[in-house]
């Protein structure tokens, strides 16, 4: 009658459809990669490599967010276009980017992504200053780890 | 043009004082020393031009040539070459310290603040959303203080940043301070346990408890919380309080509903059924239409929780208990499924269903004018909702196919007879026996999932159906696939169950139930 009754978690994870209200904050999301403005083409496309990351946030001079440098700037701005790796990066990457706090829902951020077509979200404080990222992918691991965890204690209930 | 220097930057004290062939000049510095302002006039007579770059040349010996401000000193020379005099112009800017950011707190879930609460009791009117917080979730980051960035006077000495001021955050023993980890620039908080985060002032404490003024209705919404929840007031019809922990309201449950996934729930007051706006009072489930019943019994559990459930009146509720179900006054037209008993030693059990492992105690049984109880004694898998669901569907599929059988009639057994058939009517006649078929199958399935949960339960207690005073005629009780009906009331102190000798359910001396503990029944209002 009563499965997994000594889980706290059971129904409050992603079998319960208000597991999308949480906050983002619940998927502890990573800080957050930052180049000044003042970086080039060059340096931003090094980053993405070493770091093997979709996106780079920037910053002025006092660490708040003024863009964002991802793999589709690459592909949009950069790739056929003949810049010099020297060109400023400001002219390639995109200015105030669209930008979430740790408490905004789950469901917001997907819907912006879905939506406004973000791959990534940086996430700020009340100082506008980048404390974490998130992509589609943080979300979809998040999913994916939650669900099979639930269905599995499910699964393997001793109802009778 | 350059600003001349404002009323603060004045020369305190003259640190230069040059008077040559063509110009005086005296420099002083800010009181902060981050400026040095010049007075200067051309010497009487003197024709020829004046330039920056002796002015400059001038304050060189004293002030770095990189905090010198040309621009400014250019315009010295243009109003010196004017026959102006300079007064308290600002001519050079040393760098002032930036001070390094506070440590920061910064909160990763949605928190309640303890502003929003009356005393202990949160008003979820005011107080907006917050996070179910699981055990190990990272609740927040502290990031510490940042080293301030150094200047230097206009003299080129250096000017100390200060640092950052450091964070006074306490937590509570539910919430671990971990240090930053790889490459991390930040401490984390993480919940030992899981509940709801607080934060009051420059404390963070972890609640496991969710203590709800008023009623929960259209104000507050549905409460859903992984912990204990506790309401001042009722919980109104169609709102709903789910919990990990136990469940205790104050006052009524008026058609709403509770769930509790690893505690007891206990009203003080009454627990009032959702669904009972729709049976005519005095109506008994036996005769209640079958389809309507259907649907009713395929209503979710009003009230359902792992441990026991406690109430003063239950009136037209579905409750489930893995423990115990206590009534302190009575119980009608209600369905109970409980893995202990159904409790009511000073109450009534007056109308409706009950599934018990262990069985039931009651002063009074039934009534006089008949009204129908069914008991039944059964296992702790038969008194599961699941099990419950299973009879169900094998229900369903016993009636569809009586209805497929009757409208293939012959057909259903003799497959010679439908070759003589037209054609568009030999296919419909197929395709209900295919589905007579499935359902055929279907149903064999589910007679072995049948079998093989009754094979999995426990060992049976001794189940008894106690009363202390009456047990009225008409009370049907079931044990074993054997049936007891009370043709007349019996009233005495005495216990119904089944005989060892004879096999059949026999009334006879009072004996108490079996149930592991008896607690306390809640108290009269």
């Amino acid at each position: 009658m009563f499965a997994n009754q000594n889980n706290p978690e059971f129904n409050f994870g992603a079998i319960d459809n208000r597991f999308l209200a949480g906050s983002v904050g619940l998927l502890n999301p990573r800080e957050p990669l930052t180049l000044p403005e003042t970086a080039v083409l060059g340096q931003g496309l090094s980053f993405l490599r070493e770091h093997k990351v979709g996106a780079v946030v920037i910053t002025d001079a006092h660490g708040k967010v003024v863009g964002i440098f991802t793999e589709r700037d690459v592909i949009l701005r950069v790739a056929l276009q003949g810049l010099h790796i020297e060109s400023a990066l400001k002219s390639v990457m995109t200015i105030k980017p669209k930008t979430i706090r740790m408490t905004t829902t789950i469901a917001y951020a997907l819907q912006l992504m879905s939506e406004q077509g973000f791959r990534h979200l940086p996430i700020v404080d009340d100082d506008n200053i980048p404390v974490g990222i998130i992509s589609v992918k943080n979300i979809i691991d998040y999913l994916v780890r939650t669900v099979t965890g639930a269905i599995s204690e499910l699964a393997g209930s001793s109802e009778p | 043009m350059p600003k001349n220097a404002g009323a603060s930057n004045k020369p305190k004290n003259n640190l230069i004082e040059y008077s040559g062939e063509k110009f005086t000049l005296t420099g002083g510095l800010s009181a902060d020393k981050l400026t040095l302002s010049i007075n200067a006039e051309s010497i009487a007579g003197f024709d020829g031009k004046i330039t920056a770059g002796e002015l400059a040349a001038v304050l060189r010996q004293d002030i770095p040539h990189e905090l010198l401000d040309f621009a400014a000193l250019a315009h010295a020379a243009h109003e010196l070459n004017a026959g102006r005099k300079v007064a308290s112009l600002a001519v050079a800017r040393g760098i002032a310290p930036v001070k390094g950011r506070d440590s920061k707190l910064l909160l990763l879930v949605k928190h309640l603040d303890a502003r929003d609460k009356k005393g202990e009791m949160i008003d979820l009117r005011y107080a907006k959303r917050f996070d179910n917080i699981k055990e190990n979730t990272i609740v927040a980051r502290i990031y510490p203080p940042a080293p301030g960035t150094d200047g230097k006077d206009v003299l080129g000495n250096p000017l100390l940043a200060s640092c950052g001021a450091a964070l006074k955050i306490k937590t509570d023993n539910l919430l671990s301070l971990e240090s930053p980890r790889g490459t991390e620039s930040f401490s984390r908080i993480v919940a030992l346990s899981y509940g709801y985060l607080e934060l009051n002032k420059d404390s963070l404490s972890l609640k496991k408890e969710l203590s709800v003024a008023g009623d929960v209705d259209f104000h507050t919404g549905d409460i859903r919380f992984i912990g204990a929840v506790k309401v001042s007031g009722s919980v109104m019809k169609g709102f709903s309080v789910i919990a990990g922990d136990d469940i205790r309201i104050t006052g009524d449950v008026l058609g709403g509903t509770l769930q509790s996934m690893r505690g007891s729930i206990t009203v003080g007051g009454n627990i009032i059924g959702g669904y009972t706006a729709e049976l005519v009072p005095g109506e008994d489930l036996a005769h209640v239409p079958v389809a309507r019943l259907t649907r009713l019994q395929r209503h979710r559990d009003q009230i359902t929780a792992a441990n026991h459930v406690r109430a003063e009146i239950i009136d037209g509720a579905s409750v489930s208990a893995g423990g115990r179900i206590e009534a302190g006054k009575e119980v009608r037209d209600s369905r109970f499924r409980t893995h202990e008993a159904l409790l009511l030693p000073r109450g009534s059990l007056i109308s409706g269903k009950v599934h018990a492992v262990y069985g039931v105690e009651a002063e009074s049984v039934g009534t006089e004018a008949g009204a129908h109880v069914q008991i039944n004694l059964c296992r702790d898998v038969e008194s599961s909702r699941s099990f419950d669901d299973l009879l169900y569907q094998l229900d369903a599929h016993a009636a569809a196919e009586n209805l497929l059988r009757l409208y293939l009639g012959a057909y259903a057994d003799e497959h010679a007879q439908i070759k003589q058939l037209a054609s568009r009517e030999r296919q419909r006649i197929d395709e209900l026996r295919k589905k007579l078929l499935q359902v055929q199958q279907s149903r064999t399935r589910l007679e072995q999932e049948r079998k093989d949960l009754l094979s999995s339960s426990s060992e049976r207690p001794e189940a008894k159906v106690n009363f202390l005073k009456v047990l009225h005629q008409g009370v049907q009780v079931i044990a074993e696939g054997r049936e007891f009906c009370a043709q007349e009331s019996i009233w005495l102190k005495g216990t119904l169950k089944i005989n060892a000798d004879s096999g059949e359910l026999t009334v006879g001396q009072y004996e108490p139930l079996n149930v592991k503990e008896q607690s306390n029944v809640c108290k009269s209002k």
